[in-house]
C-alpha cells in the first residue's frame, strides 16, 4: 500500500510541475506578444508622427543670388526660393509670406542675408505656402 | 513597390556603386550583412558581388536590360567569368567602344535605348548589335549629354531630371514605352541615376532623400 501511495504522490508531483511548466511559457508567450504588440503600436505611432508633421524645413543659401546687380538682389532671392520649392516639391504657385520677404531684406535690398530658414506647408493642389522657419 | 533608403561606404550616392535588373543585382564586395539582405529584400534579385576593370563603381560602368548587361572593355577576366558563371539567364556583352562608362552613356530598358549623342556611327552599331534591338538612338535630357546619368528607366516606370521639357518628356515616354515623371533624389540632386536604384520590384534611394521627394518617386514608380 504504502508503495502505491507513494507512487501517486510522486504522479501527483510530476503534473504539478507540467502544470506549473505550461503556465509558465504561457506568461512568456504572452509576455512576448505584449511586447510585439507594443512595439507595433509604438511603429504606427511613429508613421502617425511622421505623416501629422506638416510644415517640412529647410535653409535656402542666397549665395548665387549675390552674384549680378546689387540692386535687384532681394527679388533674386525670392524667385529663387520660388524656383527651389517648385523644383523640390512639384508646386505650381507658390505663396510667399511678406514677414518672409521682410526678413529676406532686414538689412536694406542692396544687403540681404546670406541664408534663410524657411517652413514649407502644403495649402491645395500642387500650391504651398512658405513661411519663415522660426526656432522656439 | 517597396522605396526605402540606404547608403553604402557612408555616401548617398548609392546608384554609382550599384546595377541591378530585373533578376541581378551587380555591386562591390560589402561585409554589412543589414545591407545586403535590404537589397535583396527590396529588389528581390540574385546579387553579383564584383569590382568591374578594378574599380567599385559598378554602377557607373555597367549598363543592360533584363535581357542583357553590357560591360566595358576595360573589364578584367576574372570578373567577366565571376558575371558570368552568376548570370546564365541573361546574355553578357563587352561593349568594344571607346567611353567605357556604360552606364552614364547608354539609358535602356527592355524596348529602346538612349545613347550619348557623341558617339560615332560604328560604336552605335556595336550598341544595337550587343543589344539585340534596332531602337538606340542618340539624343539628350534636359541638354545634358550624359544621357544615363540623368535618369532611371525600368520597364514599368521611370523618373527623369527635373528640368525636362513637358514635349522631352512626352518623347521620351513614347520612345520608351513606359510612363515617366520628373523629379529629384539626395535632397535635391538632378543626376537621379547618382542616388537611385530600382528594377520592376522596388526601389532604393539615397539616404538623405527627403519626405516630399520619396512620395514623387512612389508617385512616378506606382503601378
Amino acid at each position: 500500500m504504502s508503495e502505491q501511495v507513494q507512487q501517486e504522490v510522486k504522479k501527483e508531483e510530476e503534473q504539478k510541475q507540467l502544470t506549473e511548466k505550461q503556465e509558465e511559457t504561457k506568461k512568456e508567450e504572452k509576455k512576448e506578444e505584449r511586447k510585439t504588440q507594443t512595439k507595433e503600436v509604438e511603429k504606427e505611432r511613429k508613421k502617425s508622427t511622421k505623416k501629422e508633421k506638416e510644415n517640412f524645413e529647410m535653409v535656402v543659401n542666397f549665395r548665387r543670388v549675390f552674384m549680378g546687380r546689387r540692386t535687384v538682389r532681394a527679388k533674386r532671392a525670392i524667385k529663387l526660393i520660388r524656383y527651389i520649392v517648385h523644383r523640390h516639391f512639384d508646386a505650381e504657385k507658390v505663396i510667399i509670406d511678406p514677414l518672409l520677404a521682410r526678413a529676406i531684406s532686414t538689412n536694406g535690398k542692396d544687403k540681404i542675408v546670406r541664408k534663410v530658414r524657411i517652413a514649407v506647408k502644403k495649402v491645395g493642389e500642387k500650391t504651398y505656402l512658405v513661411r519663415l522657419a522660426i526656432k522656439q | 513597390m517597396i522605396v526605402d533608403k540606404l547608403s553604402i561606404f557612408g555616401t548617398d550616392n548609392i546608384g554609382v556603386f550599384i546595377f541591378t535588373n530585373d533578376k541581378y543585382t551587380i555591386m562591390p564586395k560589402i561585409d554589412d550583412k543589414e545591407v545586403i539582405e535590404k537589397i535583396q529584400e527590396v529588389l528581390k534579385t540574385e546579387i553579383i558581388q564584383t569590382t568591374v576593370a578594378r574599380s567599385i563603381l559598378v554602377g557607373v560602368l555597367v549598363s543592360g536590360n533584363n535581357d542583357t548587361i553590357l560591360v566595358p572593355k576595360t573589364i578584367l577576366d576574372d570578373e567577366l567569368k565571376i558575371i558570368k558563371e552568376a548570370a546564365k539567364d541573361v546574355r553578357v556583352e563587352v561593349v568594344n567602344i571607346k567611353p567605357t562608362a556604360l552606364g552614364n552613356i547608354i539609358l535602356c530598358n527592355t524596348n529602346a535605348a538612349l545613347v550619348y549623342p557623341e558617339l560615332t556611327d560604328i560604336e552605335l552599331e556595336r550598341i544595337k548589335k550587343s543589344l539585340g534591338f534596332e531602337k538606340v538612338k542618340r539624343g539628350t535630357i534636359a541638354n545634358i549629354l550624359t544621357v544615363g546619368s540623368v535618369a532611371v528607366i525600368t520597364n514599368k516606370a521611370g523618373l527623369v531630371h527635373v528640368d525636362v521639357t513637358e514635349e522631352e518628356l512626352n518623347e521620351l515616354s513614347e520612345f520608351f514605352k513606359v510612363k515617366l515623371d520628373t523629379g529629384t533624389v539626395n535632397f535635391g540632386s538632378a543626376f537621379i541615376r547618382s542616388g537611385l536604384v530600382a528594377n520592376s520590384n522596388g526601389v532604393l534611394v539615397g539616404s538623405s532623400t527627403t519626405g516630399p521627394e520619396i512620395l514623387r518617386i512612389q508617385r512616378a514608380f506606382s503601378d
